[in-house]
């Protein structure tokens, strides 16, 4: 079915094959690592999954039914040190160490209990809904929005407009509509249908923001789960990345002419991201194109590794490196059609 | 809790169940009227175009009550299959009625007067909070009107917010003899739905 992501194969060198026994790594990894960013920039990478503790969690302020400075003091009263997240709405992330000592937990205060906040294990999260351009009246379609962060941020935004979130497990949506219940968020819509064929549902339908923000293999996230180290082998990971496909596809299937959407991944698998976002340019053709987002503090895209070449307009989504941006793997990429 | 004549179902099962009139929605009347003793309250839901009464199984047999304020796109998804969405008014378990803290939340404030709650001291917020019943000694201001087996609402006087809603276990004067007596321990307020069952139950 796809091109780029047939073509690619790695082969473990031994010094890959040294870190990957090192590390306790798929060796796969490790050598797209070492052509991604080279030996050192691989170890440091490496060392940044180790130490999760370097990763900063964030909160949204539900600044629809808190005063958001009156939630700060009283966040600080608790001894946590918050501080405001420059390109994301009424964001902070939470810079004091918390161990799992700290009581209350930030998951667990009273202030979290009464909706005052949504709590992200780190800023990454954030990125998404921050790029896609959101207004007071938006209509937005969230395809895959359990268990609800960007969904949250996103209703939050949009106050006299709404999001349709989606997802395909209905226990997971358990959680989102627990979070929408707690902090009183009344303009989402909960859908519980497979956003491969989510057109067929919503027929007729056509959303000027998508937020596509997929099931994937979670290889950014390593730091807060290691099991992730071993859990994907190639095959498995190209299936995660063909069933990324179908997904993004279905979901622009949803997305108005000269309307944006954003896709999105908690991996810095190029498999999952750049490979995904060229299959689809290949699929729509001029229909689609990427467009440069309003705010990139991190990356761009990558356009080649070795022999592989993705499509060149790439370069202008967004790639999140824990050991460089102290945040968890992401990739996002802001889509326009046409 | 609803006694479903009037109300109209969209998907044929009855799972989802819609209303344009807050009149319909007999088992909060009912409890808001025992508070109020007028409709005055009637105004703080004239934000909601359609009621819908989510029978989903989202939450096992429990159904949550909500109101949105737009009827038509409201309708359309749930042509669509949608399983939520709204504002929460309450949730019902049979045939009992369970107002949300939110929805008292909202109506205290449009009213401006509180009724049929209790505000917790610091260690009873904390306990509330964590499922526990509402003991004598963590009781700091009552609200009457309260019966016995009434609905109440509990606050936490922090902020003035609704934390969870319980059973009162016995009458006003009841209440107000056991806080004379000092008897700290007596459980005056059994625990029904607390903010803290988002944590320990709803995810």
């Amino acid at each position: 079915m796809s091109s780029i992501l047939s073509k690619i194969r790695w082969e473990p060198s031994s010094q890959a094959r040294e870190l990957a026994r090192r590390y306790r790594y798929q060796p796969y990894m490790i050598e797209r690592y070492l052509r991604m960013l080279g030996p050192e920039e691989t170890i440091e990478l490496l060392e940044a999954f180790e130490n999760p503790e370097r990763i900063s969690p964030a909160i949204r302020c539900n600044n629809n039914i808190v005063r958001c400075d009156e939630l700060i003091s009283r966040l600080r009263a608790l001894g946590y040190r918050l501080e405001p997240i420059e390109w994301a709405s009424y964001s902070y992330r939470v810079t004091s160490f918390i161990d799992e000592y700290h009581s209350p937990t930030l998951g667990s205060t009273h202030e979290y209990l009464k909706g005052y906040y949504y709590l992200y294990r780190d800023q990454s999260p954030l990125v998404p809904p921050s790029i896609l351009d959101i207004s007071r009246d938006s209509v937005i379609l969230d395809t895959c929005a359990a268990p609800g962060g960007k969904s949250i941020y996103m209703a939050l935004e949009a106050r006299e407009g709404y999001v349709v979130s989606n997802d395909i497990s209905r226990s997971r949506l358990r959680a989102l509509v627990s979070h929408l219940m707690r902090m009183a968020i009344d303009n989402v819509i909960v859908m519980n249908h497979d956003a491969r064929n989510l057109d067929n549902r919503l027929r007729n339908v056509l959303f000027a923001r998508v937020l596509v923000d997929v099931p994937c293999s979670a290889e950014g996230y390593i730091m807060f789960d290691p099991s992730r180290k071993r859990k994907t082998d190639f095959d498995t990971l190209k299936k995660i990345a063909y069933r990324e496909i179908d997904i993004l596809v279905g979901s622009l299937r949803l997305l108005d002419s000269g309307g944006y959407a954003v896709y999105s991944t908690c991996s810095i698998a190029p498999e999952e991201n750049e490979a995904v976002v060229s299959e689809i340019l290949d699929i729509f053709g001029e229909k689609l194109r990427i467009v440069e987002p309003k705010i990139n503090m991190w990356d761009r895209g990558i356009t080649s590794i070795d022999r592989f070449e993705f499509n060149p307009d790439v370069e202008k989504c967004i790639r999140i490196w824990p050991h460089k941006h102290l945040m968890g793997g992401f990739f996002a990429c802001l889509i326009e059609m046409v | 809790m609803l006694d479903r004549d009037g109300l109209k179902s969209r998907d044929g099962s009855g799972a989802l169940i819609y209303t344009y009139s807050i009149s319909d929605l007999h088992n909060l009347i009912e409890y808001l009227n025992k508070l109020y003793g007028s409709r005055e309250y009637m105004a703080c839901f004239d934000r909601f175009k359609v009621f819908v009464v989510w029978c989903t199984q989202l939450y096992g047999s429990t159904c949550i009550i909500a109101g949105f304020r737009d009827s038509d796109i409201m309708l359309h998804y749930i042509d669509k299959k949608a399983i939520f969405a709204g504002s929460v008014i309450g949730f019902t378990r049979g045939t009992s009625f369970i107002p949300h803290p939110n929805m008292l939340d909202t109506v205290y404030r449009c009213t401006r007067k509180v009724r049929g709650a209790v505000t917790a001291k610091y260690q009873g917020v904390k306990a509330f909070l964590y499922g526990n019943d509402l003991l004598a000694e963590s009781i700091g201001r009552i609200y009457p009107p309260i019966d016995k087996d009434l609905i109440v609402a509990v606050i936490d006087p922090q902020d003035n917010r609704v934390i969870g809603v319980g059973r009162s276990l016995y009458s006003y004067k009841k209440i107000i003899n056991i806080l004379r007596k000092k008897r700290r321990t007596t459980p005056i307020i059994k625990n029904v739905f607390d903010l803290g069952w988002y944590l320990r139950e709803g995810g």
